[in-house]
């Protein structure tokens, strides 16, 4: 029992056998490929099936109703094959011919048995199971959030099976491959069979045909190679389309979970993908500017993401390559996604164009000790306990630890603590604006000094690269005691003892009339000379350099000076 | 040196004449073309035929109509254009040159 379809060739209608109808389709498809290039193509293929139409009228009549393989096999021998149809100027091409006889399953959505785009019923057919089970599993997927997109990907990616061959092909009329697995198996099969079939040919080469010549046994070691290594690489091919189904699904996953649950880190960065659009919303200026960013980085990965997962189930199904619509589509995505985002980016440089500044001065309680350390709160224990990262989000509020402490010598007698607070924006008068959205916190009790570690951007405000430098002037005499939380904040502080700024916590420091040294510890040796020297000239060598340095100037501006008389005599004239 | 190739592009060779001078005679359809070109064995598979004609079609040396069919949907029924007429005639003049000179070097 044969099941047979009805067609319509040339003009006539054939009850056709399902594998001679495959085979007469396949047959068609050739001669279509390889006359698409030449002039009139379609009008050959049109004359072509109008003659077929007749030779099978000649096959059919009262007796005989239905058009068989035999019958397709005969016309095809009297129409030629495939390569016969070619001009004799014309290089025969073997892959068409191999097109012919190649008759893989591929995929493709089943229109006839959908729910919704007909991709369970296609994935279905070409697993040969039940299309209620890949919906389950769709549901499944739903749930945990990708599965919606992945059937969305799956819908624009596969075919939808549209003439009757796609309908053949999609369940694998010919090759009966129940699933991937059994489709690897498969191709593992046939490289065994290559094997056995060449063996039997060699051997019947050699018993039957040992006076041919030896050029025709080496010509089909060479072919049974080439069969065996495309067979492999088929193979390989489709390991390559799992691993990069699965790089897919796990970016995928990653940035679904990432985008409702935030929770996904970017690899040791310790922020995650939501901590990511919460930064591009502090860099930008408002929602318009956001957006535009946004629309660039959806557009500019699309493309690179859709060709992954496109790839993937290409190596795995035996996919058609990408049609001229979609690959034009996907590359003006990218480069209006990266237009966007080069737009969006310079607009927020921008942004960070100019530098202004402003200064507080505290003074400070007169002590000749005193003790400086991080004013802790809940805040600043988070970034004590082991978070390294500058920016720190805590109940909808954005911390920055853009804090730098400096220790110098006060000029009089008073100590008193220097604010810088700097900011950036697109012109000086803005980036001053810009230094007022900072919210910081120091306390002064008596001697101890508590400075901020970070600061808080008020609320609504956005980042203009804020940055805080504190400065504390000691007069000479003085000391101070450097707690253990000030290492994150000491930034390359003078001393004269040369430590390192690592080496500077946890200890006390004397400011001396030459610069910061640590408690106890002696004067450096080229101090102590000049030490000598000083107290005999009885001025701190403080104030003798500064003296000498302008002194060296002064001489320089004599010798301009001696210069400059020339071109004012020069101006008199004129 | 593959003979039946040799002996394939012999007869492509003077296919289009042959073509040519059945059409001068009557108009055919393709399947008319055929079956007297099988007759007389100039062709061993038919695919060779079909563009070949579109290719003449396409030079302007053959044109086509439509004509109703008793047995079926409409034919196509080539007939020879005054280009074509003209080309017949410069064909079948080189042929029998051709003819000539391979008899003359064949026989001794």
């Amino acid at each position: 029992m044969n099941k047979t379809l009805n067609i319509n060739l040339g003009g006539f209608i054939f009850h056709i056998d399902e594998n001679a109808f495959y085979k007469l389709e396949r047959y068609l498809e050739t001669l279509k490929i390889q006359f698409k290039s030449t002039e009139g193509g379609s009008e050959i293929i049109n004359d072509i099936e109008v003659r077929i139409a007749e030779l099978f009228k000649d096959r059919t009549g009262p007796a005989k109703d239905v058009i068989s393989l035999t019958d397709v096999e005969e016309v095809i021998g009297i129409m030629g094959e495939p390569e016969d149809y070619l001009d004799a100027d014309e290089e025969p091409k073997k892959q068409n011919s191999h097109s012919y006889k190649s008759n893989s399953k591929r995929i493709f959505r089943d229109p006839d048995n959908s729910m919704i785009g007909g991709v369970a019923s296609g994935l279905a057919a070409y697993w040969n199971t039940e299309p209620t089970w890949i919906r389950l599993l769709f549901l499944a997927l739903m749930f945990s959030g990708f599965g919606f997109l992945f059937y969305i990907i799956m819908w624009v990616v596969i075919p939808k099976a549209k003439t009757t061959a796609e309908k053949l092909q999609m369940r694998g009329a010919h090759v009966n491959v129940s699933n991937i697995e059994k489709s690897i198996k498969d191709d593992l099969g046939n490289i065994g069979n290559n094997v056995k079939d060449f063996a039997k040919k060699a051997t019947e080469y050699d018993f039957k045909k040992h006076n041919n010549q030896i050029g025709d046994l080496f010509s089909r070691i060479g072919d049974f190679i080439i069969e065996s290594f495309r067979l492999i690489f088929r193979l390989i091919g489709k390991l390559f389309g799992f691993f990069f189904l699965l790089i897919g699904f796990l970016i995928l996953i990653s940035l679904v979970i990432g985008m409702f649950a935030g929770s996904v880190e970017f690899i040791g960065s310790g922020y995650g993908i939501s901590d990511f659009f919460d930064w591009i919303e502090l860099v930008t200026i408002g929602q318009n500017h956001y957006n535009l960013i946004l629309a660039g980085l959806i557009l500019a990965t699309i493309a690179p993401f859709f060709l992954i997962i496109y790839l993937g189930i290409r190596l795995i199904f035996n996919l058609d390559p990408l049609n001229k619509p979609t690959r034009s589509a996907l590359t003006v995505t990218t480069v209006i996604g990266l237009a966007l985002l080069i737009t969006g980016s310079v607009k927020a440089g921008l942004q960070f164009d100019r530098n202004a500044h402003i200064t507080e001065t505290v003074d400070l309680p007169s002590h000749s000790h005193y003790h400086l350390k991080v004013l802790e709160d809940t805040i600043a224990r988070t970034y004590l306990n082991d978070f390294s990262s500058d920016w720190l989000q805590t109940n909808n509020k954005n911390a920055f630890s853009f804090v730098e402490l400096d220790i110098k010598q006060a000029p009089g007698n008073e100590a008193y603590l220097k604010i810088i607070t700097e900011a950036q924006g697109p012109n000086r008068k803005e980036a001053r604006k810009n230094t007022a959205d900072v919210i910081m916190e120091y306390k002064i009790t008596d001697s101890i000094i508590e400075v901020p570690l970070y600061y808080l951007l008020r609320q609504n405000t956005r980042f203009r690269g804020q940055e805080i430098n504190i400065s504390l002037y000691l007069p000479a005499g003085s000391s101070v005691y450097l707690d253990e939380t000030m290492a994150d904040i000491i930034y390359d502080i003078d001393n004269i003892s040369n430590e390192w700024d690592w080496d500077m916590i946890g200890r006390t420091w004397e400011m001396t009339p030459h610069g910061l040294n640590c408690q106890g510890c002696d004067l450096p040796s080229q101090y102590l000379e000049e030490e000598t020297e000083t107290d005999s000239s009885n001025t701190s060598p403080k104030e003798t350099e500064p003296v000498q340095k302008s002194k060296d100037t002064i001489s320089e501006n004599q010798q301009l000076a001696a210069l400059i008389p020339l071109s004012n005599n020069f101006k008199i004239t004129i | 040196m593959n003979l039946e190739n040799t002996k394939a592009q012999m007869r492509k060779g003077a296919l289009e004449l042959c073509i040519l001078s059945l059409l001068q005679k009557q108009d055919a359809y393709a399947s008319d073309i055929i079956a007297h070109l099988k007759k007389a064995e100039m062709i061993v598979v038919e695919g060779t035929l079909y563009p070949l004609l579109t290719r003449l079609k396409n030079a302007e040396l053959l044109a086509y109509r439509w004509e109703e069919s008793t047995s079926g949907p409409p034919r196509k029924y080539y007939s020879l254009t005054e280009k074509g007429i003209a080309a017949l005639s410069e064909l079948q003049a080189s042929w029998n040159k051709l003819v000539e000179a391979v008899s003359k070097t064949t026989k001794n």
